[in-house]
């Protein structure tokens, strides 16, 4: 794995850090009374364990020759930017 | 480190305890080491995976679990408000979707991840088939996941009932009636397990207990048998070519954290789907169930079962014949069980398994095709010959798409003997796999793909013809198209064998050569 890589890498770390402990702290505030509490409590919980399965990814390929792959970083990116716009949609 | 190693270590860092301390050291040291040779706990308990595991088609059977365990929550959840009456059962899961916070959300979670763990017991179990991971010493494992499928599947059958549903209680009548025409003392044991003295009351009670206490007891017994022999035996190794697998692939990672981290991946993107997909298509709790209500509803399985279902409506199983249905399906279940012990080659090559891998491909293309069919024809009965007719040309096509595929994929690949270990050096499989694939040429599989239309034909047809014969007495046309039937079956059964036998003349395997056979052959 090369230096920029990882840089790059711990960098992606500390913002999904920033999105996990976000969605967590919406997580904590939905109303459970309200019709809408579902859905943002699925996009939510979904935007958490993404951000989780990122992170992880990274700390794994890290420790290994092969680099993080772009492709695999750009398809979570994508499902997260589409679970936020969702979460404020609904 | 040696003990010595760890008592230089000690003296460099300036460690000297003391007399009392030391008696204090020794004594724990006794206390700790009496537990550890009972528990083991300083035993390396969990293996090393190899890099070639971190693949999630070896971990299907563990998401399985993982969506085992997200229904244990919310099934948990659900058990609060939940009362297991026929009275009560509907309107208390009315109540769980109208009046428990998250309570829709959490039912229908519960539903689809019930489903996408069958589908997922399935998937596992269709990949260890095709790569073959039932060879030695790995038999009881298949097995033990095999009883482990029956269980997932039965805690679908007893966990759709609960609702009370017209749909759930009419589909749930249906298998309960499926059961009835198994024959004693089968179906006498199944009819005492699930429906008791005939009460809804009963059958209720009996379907929650078996739900949440029985089958949740015994699934995780099986888990800790199958982790075990999992932890024997280590995960299979790869089926791969006469090219062996790199170096780099067969470096171990620990357990914790590299594997366990890659598993919780698996998890939580599972999770997510789970979530997402609940979210995006909300659960209707249907009508609650009244005989009257039922009677206006074309009853039907959940789709799991749908492809036993639609056998058993194909006409000439009607009446009489529905035991016949049941045990043709019954035996395709137990061949399954039994597969390590049918399976006797010593090759888990796919390239060297062209019937087993056709058989496998054939057998799931055979459910999909009745699953959809039978979605789309609810209630109907089918005429035998459509159904001759479908299954026939699925199994045709999928045999010569198989064929084909074979042909072109393997024509020029070399048939080394494989690095995964499995195979025997001068066993069948190895003198096979010295041929040229080509040998299995195309003539092969065209004959193949007759002699199994043809057999699917004789099967629908004598099958058709001995049922009707019994049930509406004997006359001369039907006799003669029994015999027809019978003859074309005969036929295929003769063909088969004959072609087994040319096959395996290039294999050196036949210890009874029979010469009538070897016309034409040249070694």
């Amino acid at each position: 794995m090369t230096g920029l890589d990882e840089r790059i890498g711990l960098r992606i770390v500390g913002l999904l850090v920033i999105v996990g402990f976000a969605s967590s702290a919406v997580l904590w505030t939905i109303d459970t009374s309200l019709p809408s509490g579902e859905s943002l409590f699925a996009v939510y919980l979904s935007i958490d364990l993404i951000a989780f399965v990122m992170i992880s990814y990274i700390y794994r390929v890290t420790k290994t020759a092969d680099g993080i792959g772009r492709i695999p970083l750009l398809a979570g990116s994508c499902v997260l930017i589409l679970l936020v716009i969702a979460g404020f949609a609904v | 480190m040696s003990e010595q190693e760890q008592q230089e270590e000690k003296e460099k860092s300036g460690y000297h305890p003391s007399e009392q301390a030391a008696t204090h050291e020794r004594a724990l040291a006794r206390v700790v080491h009496w537990f550890d040779a009972r528990l083991g706990l300083s035993y390396e308990m969990l293996r090393p995976a190899p890099v070639y595991s971190v693949n999630p088609f070896y971990w299907l059977g563990a998401l399985a679990v993982v969506a085992f365990a997200i229904q244990g929550v919310t099934g948990a959840i659900m058990m609060i408000y939940y009362i297991p009456t026929p009275l009560q059962a509907y309107s208390s899961t009315l109540y769980i979707f109208q009046n428990v916070s998250y309570g829709r959300f959490l039912e229908t979670v519960h539903l689809y991840t019930a489903y996408a763990m069958i589908m997922l017991a399935f998937m596992h179990m269709m990949r260890g088939y095709f790569v073959s991971v039932n060879k030695k010493p790995r038999e009881l494992m298949w097995i033990t996941g095999m009883v482990m499928g029956f269980v997932t599947l039965g805690f679908g059958f007893t966990g759709y009932l609960l609702p009370w549903t017209v749909v759930s209680k009419s589909a749930t009548d249906v298998g309960i009636g499926m059961m009835a025409a198994l024959p004693q003392p089968l179906s006498g044991f199944i009819q005492f397990l699930i429906v008791g003295g005939g009460t809804d009351s009963g059958t209720v009670l009996r379907f929650y207990d078996l739900h949440v206490v029985v089958l949740p007891g015994v699934l995780l017994l099986l888990l800790v048998g199958k982790m075990y022999m999992l932890e024997a035996h280590g995960v299979s190794e790869p089926v791969v070519g006469s090219v062996p697998l790199p170096e780099k692939k067969r470096r171990l990672i620990p357990i914790f954290p590299d594997l366990t981290i890659y598993l919780l991946e698996l998890a939580a993107m599972f999770g997510t789907a789970m979530l997402l997909i609940s979210l995006a298509f909300p659960l209707n709790l249907a009508p609650e169930y009244t005989p009257a209500l039922a009677a206006q509803y074309a009853s039907q399985p959940d789709w799991y079962f749908l492809w036993i279902y639609q056998v058993l409506k194909i006409q000439v199983f009607e009446g009489p014949g529905l035991t016949v249905a049941l045990g043709l399906v019954s035996v395709i279940f137990v061949a399954l069980v039994l597969l390590p012990f049918l399976d006797r080659g010593t090759t888990r090559r796919i390239a060297s398994r062209m019937r087993w891998v056709t058989l496998g491909l054939v057998f799931v293309g055979e459910v999909a095709v009745l699953t959809v069919w039978g979605y789309l024809t609810p209630g109907a009965i089918i005429p035998t010959e459509q159904a001759v007719l479908v299954l026939g040309t699925t199994a045709l096509i999928i045999c010569l798409v198989s064929a084909g595929a074979y042909k072109v994929i393997f024509r020029k690949m070399p048939m080394g003997a494989p690095s995964s270990g499995v195979q025997v050096p001068g066993s069948a499989g190895a003198l096979y796999a010295t041929r040229s694939f080509n040998t299995a040429s195309l003539w092969t599989a065209s004959s193949f793909v007759a002699l199994l239309t043809l057999g699917t034909f004789g099967i629908g047809g004598s099958i058709s013809g001995a049922v009707q014969l019994i049930s509406q007495g004997g006359s001369l046309s039907l006799l003669w198209s029994l015999a027809l039937s019978l003859g074309e079956l005969s036929a295929a059964i003769a063909g088969t064998v004959y072609l087994l036998y040319r096959l395996d003349l290039g294999t050196g395997s036949i210890k009874r050569r029979v010469k009538a056979f070897e016309v034409g052959w040249k070694q």
